[in-house]
């Protein structure tokens, strides 16, 4: 049971009494198996005197009478409910509208109403008949639209009591719950709708609790009627309760909290002694007055069920009746002050707060407890022990949900939370799979490359022609080779990565060998980290021939790190560059590069006799031609390079300049075979020209039908477009 | 300790100027502030490549923690740390360190060369189906005869294209269409240096 | 000794920047012509973000110290703006590059680009990583990444070669977007056939201003334009005058 305000509009009745007034309109009940549900109040299970409890009691032993049963089966035909819900659902707009104003006047709508609460107390022990007339018309104002209008009140002038308000509500009626469980199953379903924790409790509930209270049913209708043999078994009869009775839990906490709380706002503090006499009714065993003449008008009259604490299973829409316990609970005897000490079902035992029943001594009397210091039942003893769960004293975190859910609003819920949750939810990111069919096409394609490229290395056959015609930049890299002096200093700096070694070596090879036969003294650098193993491996497979590499007195300067920068200061400064490079020279000893030949000679860079750049990119050499060789034209040092095809359109003008930025050019496999041919030498050139050959030739076939079958595809798929 | 931005971008702005300023006044006092500023560079280049491998290897690391394909990262990670070791004790001469370099890296590298063969000679083959235009054809068609005069058609030399055709090609015709582009791409690498010299784009700053 | 020449171009490219830039504050057009590989990467980014996939901008292989240099720059400044749209995404950008000093700036453009949007404490240095020294394991180390890190779009911008059709090719084969522009110019031929989006020429240093840089980028762009045109005609009048010295010696 909540006390938020929404649980109390305007002119509401208790829970319970609201549960009287819909069971008792409940057109589905018929005289014979109508449960009175009237009596399903806790309070009156409870016993409790004050406000209705003593009322009802006897009003619920009088509800045995004809005259209340006539009344209660007359008053609420279903023609006169759904009038009064329909008319009810009509002013709802009006409600709507009127909202503002009150929950303005809603507070002090409740204080009256309480004050009406009590006066109707009198009145039910002066003339319960009168009393249950009363009731009869208040509970058709006190229905449903009331319980639907209170969500519309603004929590914040109940903020203190905000924290209570996710509890369910205290009279929440069969058929209201029946109506809006059964709308928001299909809703809970497939949505995860967040609902009150105390909803989806009774939700849950209600369904898990159906096919355990059809057993029970079962076995109270069958043998086992010593284990019922408490007092409300007695009243089963299990061929009237065919339905499952499922069980609700009332949070007892709650409501009587919510009795409290109309003392407290009543300000009529006297009341709490009434209110928490109710504890001393709670003593097993006891079973008070008018529960006992109920028992015995039960037991007498056929047209009386069982207590109403049983509920029957129906379908959505249709009014219920009250919680059922299938269960009997202990009893326990007794009787204090007058009061015949009921016994406690084990139902109410389960959903008891927490707190309450130790409030009772080992003597069974009722323990006085500290008067509360703070909060709005300040003041105020033996309340209710306040749990953190419960009580929080803060504005409601949790938003309400109106429970009245129309299909067409389930379809918005539906939509609207299938938005929210498609925009909280982080999209799984599908995993990009290998497109399978240009994997295999890939495939093929190597396949073919790769064969052609390979049968001449197996046949060992050299079938191509090399390459006749000599292009000039071929015949002016021979010419400068040619025209070096003996043991002239030659700087090659290998600037290319290790994936073109093989285009690149082939292309170089020629070149490096017409070097070292023409006796010079090559000294290597590179400005890439790969440099000094390309080099390495470069004169350990293709120059190992000649004296000079094979006894390893060559310098070798390696890496100079820095990129351009590092090139420009080299060009600029060589030793100061690359200052600490030893040699084992012919006596064993490291010695500094610097100071033996041919090194010693070299104070600049224009002191070498040519540059060789053997590049792959064509952003390397022009970085060699931009920052070194303005320093070699000042003394007409030749600048020649090797570099891969390519390179060749964007360094050729560098040759064929005037005047002439590099000096030499030979660009590529082809450039290589072409030099073997001038030079007069077999070299790599030579031998990889047969297997290029092939491979360049299967590659333009590849491309060419390839190029043809997707231009056609393209074409009948734009007219396929078209069309 | 990190320097304030305005100091570090002052620092920044003046090295450029000293070493753009060597370029255009041959001055010795300012060439010898320009040989020490490159000296810098080059230590400090030297430095990055070694920070950018033990950044290969944290992120290697942190996938074998996460799981990602651990056992390629654990490879890598391994050939790193040793090849490293190796390299450093026994010198970049030694024949371990060189073996290493001879017979993994540049057969892996070649292979990867290879791989780019066949993906360039697929993707060319799929480029009038991807962007069929006018631009491509004229691409398709000027491959097809530079491939053509690079080497015999299965041991055909085929000589008006081999001699004039595609010497013509790649030497007039591309170069003189690298030349434009380079023309384009050294505007555009000067108006980079030119932002980052007056200080207005410093993408990698505050 | 003064190298007048290059003093003359550079001070003309200065002011052009300078002016430019003063008179792009004043106005809100760019002026800028299209280029669909530009559109096309703003939709991929905003893609990106919305299916928590990953943006990966490739750099290439060129140091801070070569001519390369300034490429890179432009990469930086591209994965600036890439970051400051999609750092916020469930997968950030990623930046991979084959040079230790670009490492270094490229992992603090993205650093920042996590200060920035007040994430700092989301960052990692893996974010910007060197994928491999040498340009062949450089696109190695690349390809794995774009099959391994969820990645949707490639942008590669930066320094390439011809190697970079292995990068193009992993994002073909992993099915996603490729647009690529290098200073390259064999590296362009072959992204002129392997990416979905090339940027041809100077394209790639139009990237800045097309991807709202600043101002500076679009007013550089312009000086550019200029200085080509002012080019153009120089080549011109030297042709004509070669000729004519030609036919009259």
């Amino acid at each position: 049971m909540s006390l938020d305000q929404n649980e109390f509009p305007e002119e509401e009745l208790p829970d319970w009494l609201d549960g009287l007034s819909n069971e008792e309109g409940d057109p589905a009940d018929d005289g014979d198996t109508k449960p009175n549900s009237e009596l399903e109040s806790p309070s009156e299970e409870l016993g409790i005197p004050s406000l209705e409890p003593p009322g009802t009691g006897k009003l619920f032993n009088a509800a045995s009478d004809e005259k209340a049963s006539e009344y209660l089966q007359g008053e609420f035909d279903e023609d006169d409910t759904d009038d009064w819900l329909q008319s009810i659902r009509e002013q709802q707009g009006i409600l709507a509208e009127e909202e503002t104003a009150e929950e303005k006047s809603d507070t002090s709508d409740f204080l009256e109403r309480i004050q009406d609460l009590k006066n109707e107390e009198e009145e039910l022990e002066e003339d319960p008949q009168s009393f249950l007339d009363s009731i009869g018309n208040e509970t058709e104002a006190a229905s449903e639209s009331e319980f639907l209008d209170s969500s519309k009140i603004d929590d914040t002038n109940l903020d203190w009591l905000s924290g209570i308000s996710d509890e369910k509500p205290p009279s929440l009626t069969s058929e209201l719950l029946d109506n809006r469980l059964g709308d928001l199953d299909e809703v809970d379903e497939k949505e995860n709708v967040e609902l009150p924790d105390w909803l989806i409790k009774i939700k849950s509930g209600e369904d898990s609790e159906v096919d355990k209270a059809k057993s029970n049913e079962e076995s109270l209708a069958g043998e086992d009627s010593a284990e019922t043999g408490d007092w409300m078994d007695q009243f089963a009869d299990p061929e009237e309760t065919d339905l499952a009775r499922p069980k609700i839990d009332f949070n007892l906490e709650e409501d009587l909290a919510w009795i409290k709380e109309q003392d407290v706002l009543a300000g009529d503090t006297g009341e709490i002694s009434a209110v928490l006499d109710i504890s001393k009714n709670l003593e097993p065993s006891v079973d008070p007055d008018w529960l006992s003449s109920m028992e015995e008008k039960s037991l007498a009259d056929a047209e009386i069920e069982m207590p109403d604490i049983t509920i029957e299973e129906r379908p959505v829409g249709e009014k219920g009746s009250f919680v059922a316990s299938e269960r009997g609970s202990e009893l326990a005897t007794g009787e204090e002050d007058g009061i015949s000490r009921a016994e406690v079902p084990s139902w109410l035992q389960a959903i008891r707060p927490e707190g309450m029943f130790d409030l009772i001594g080992e003597d069974g009397n009722y323990i006085l407890g500290e008067a509360e210091t703070t909060g709005p039942l300040a003041g105020i003893g033996n309340v209710l022990p306040a749990e953190p769960g419960n009580v929080l004293f803060s504005l409601n975190k949790v938003p309400k949900v109106d429970l009245y859910v129309s299909k067409t609003q389930q379809v918005h819920i539906s939509i609207l939370n299938d938005m929210i949750s498609a925009e909280e939810e982080t999209p799984s990111v599908k995993r990009r799979s290998i497109a399978i069919p240009q994997q295999v096409l890939r495939w093929i394609i190597a396949g073919l490359l790769y064969i052609a490229v390979m049968i001449p290395v197996f046949n060992g056959q050299m079938n191509a022609p090399l390459p006749t015609a000599t292009h000039p930049e071929i015949s002016a890299m021979s010419d400068i080779v040619n025209s070096l002096p003996p043991s002239s200093p030659v700087l090659v700096a290998f600037e290319y990565q290790p994936g073109l070694s093989g285009e690149m070596e082939a292309a170089s090879a020629a070149v490096l060998d017409h070097l070292l036969i023409r006796g010079s003294e090559l000294v290597f650098i590179s400005t890439s980290p790969t440099g000094p193993g390309l080099i390495e491996h470069y004169l350990d497979t293709l120059l190992s021939n000649h004296t000079y590499i094979a006894d390893e007195k060559f310098p070798n300067l390696g890496y100079i790190s820095g990129g351009i920068a590092a090139l420009l200061n080299f060009a600029n400064n060589p030793q100061s560059t690359v200052p600490r490079v030893y040699l084992e020279n012919t006596e064993g000893q490291d010695v500094n590069v610097w100071t033996v030949e041919p090194l010693n000679q070299i104070k600049k860079i224009q002191d070498f006799a040519m540059i060789l750049v053997i590049s792959d990119d064509p952003d390397t050499a022009r970085s060699w031609i931009e920052q070194v060789e303005p320093y070699l034209s000042e003394d007409d040092v030749p600048l020649t390079m090797v570099i891969s095809a390519q390179a060749e359109p964007l360094i050729y003008p560098y040759y064929d300049n005037s005047p002439r930025q590099v000096s030499g050019l030979v660009s590529g496999l082809s450039g290589g075979a072409m030099y073997e041919t001038i030079s007069v030498r077999e070299n790599i050139a030579s031998r990889y020209w047969d297997g290029f050959g092939n491979g360049l030739s299967v590659t333009i076939i590849i491309i060419l039908f390839g190029g043809i079958f997707n231009s056609v595809n393209s074409w009948r798929e734009n007219r396929q477009k078209v069309r | 300790m990190k320097i304030k931005s305005p100091l570090s971008t002052a620092v920044a702005i003046g090295s450029g100027l000293i070493v753009l300023l060597t370029y255009l006044i041959n001055v010795d006092e300012i060439n010898a502030v320009r040989e020490t500023l490159l000296g810098w560079v080059v230590i400090a280049s030297a430095a990055a490549l070694l920070v950018g491998l033990i950044n290969l290897i944290t992120v290697h690391v942190n996938k074998i923690r996460q799981g990602k394909k651990p056992l390629y990262s654990f490879v890598l990670v391994i050939s790193a740390v040793v090849t490293f070791s190796l390299t450093l004790v026994l010198g970049p001469g030694h024949f371990i360190p060189q073996g290493i370099f001879q017979y993994v890296q540049i057969p892996v590298e070649t292979s990867l060369m290879a791989v780019l063969a066949v993906t360039l000679t697929y993707a060319s083959a799929r480029l009038l189906s991807r962007r069929p235009n006018l631009f491509s054809v004229i691409f398709i068609l000027t491959l097809l005869l530079t491939l053509l005069g690079t080497a015999p058609f299965f041991n055909i030399e085929i000589p008006f294209i081999s001699s004039i055709l595609q010497p013509f090609l790649s030497k007039v015709l591309a170069g003189a269409g690298a030349r434009g582009l380079l023309i384009g791409v050294g505007l555009g690498t000067v108006a980079t240096g030119i932002r980052i010299l007056i200080g207005a784009d410093r993408p990698f700053s505050r | 000794m003064i190298n007048f020449d290059i003093l003359l171009f550079l001070t003309l490219f200065v002011v052009c920047i300078l002016v430019l830039s003063l008179l792009k504050n004043n106005s809100k057009e760019d002026n800028l012509r299209d280029i669909p590989a530009f559109y096309r990467l703003k939709g991929a980014i905003e893609l990106s973000v919305e299916d928590g996939s990953r943006i990966h901008v490739a750099i290439g292989r060129s140091g801070i110290t070569s001519p390369q240099g300034a490429a890179a720059m432009i990469g930086l400044s591209m994965l600036k703006r890439v970051g400051n749209i999609a750092s916020e995404s469930d997968e950030p950008p990623i930046a991979t590059m084959g040079d230790g000093t670009i490492m270094v700036l490229a992992q603090d453009t993205i650093r920042n680009n996590y200060a920035d949007l007040g994430l700092s404490s989301s960052y990692s240095n893996d974010l910007g990583r060197m994928a491999g020294i040498t340009p062949f394991s450089y696109a190695a180390g690349t390809m794995s990444l774009i099959f391994d890190e969820d990645v949707s779009t490639n942008l590669l911008a930066g320094s390439f070669g011809p190697e970079s059709a292995l990068i193009t090719s992993a994002g073909e084969r992993s099915q996603t977007l490729t647009i690529a522009g290098t200073d390259n110019i064999p590296g362009q031929a072959v992204l002129f056939a392997t990416a979905h989006e090339p940027l041809i020429g100077e394209e790639l240093y139009a990237g800045g201003a097309y991807l709202g840089a600043g101002p500076v980028h679009v007013a550089s762009l312009h000086a550019q334009d200029i200085l080509r045109w002012i080019i153009v005609g120089l080549l011109v009048v030297g042709a004509v005058s070669g000729i004519i010295s030609g036919l009259t010696s």
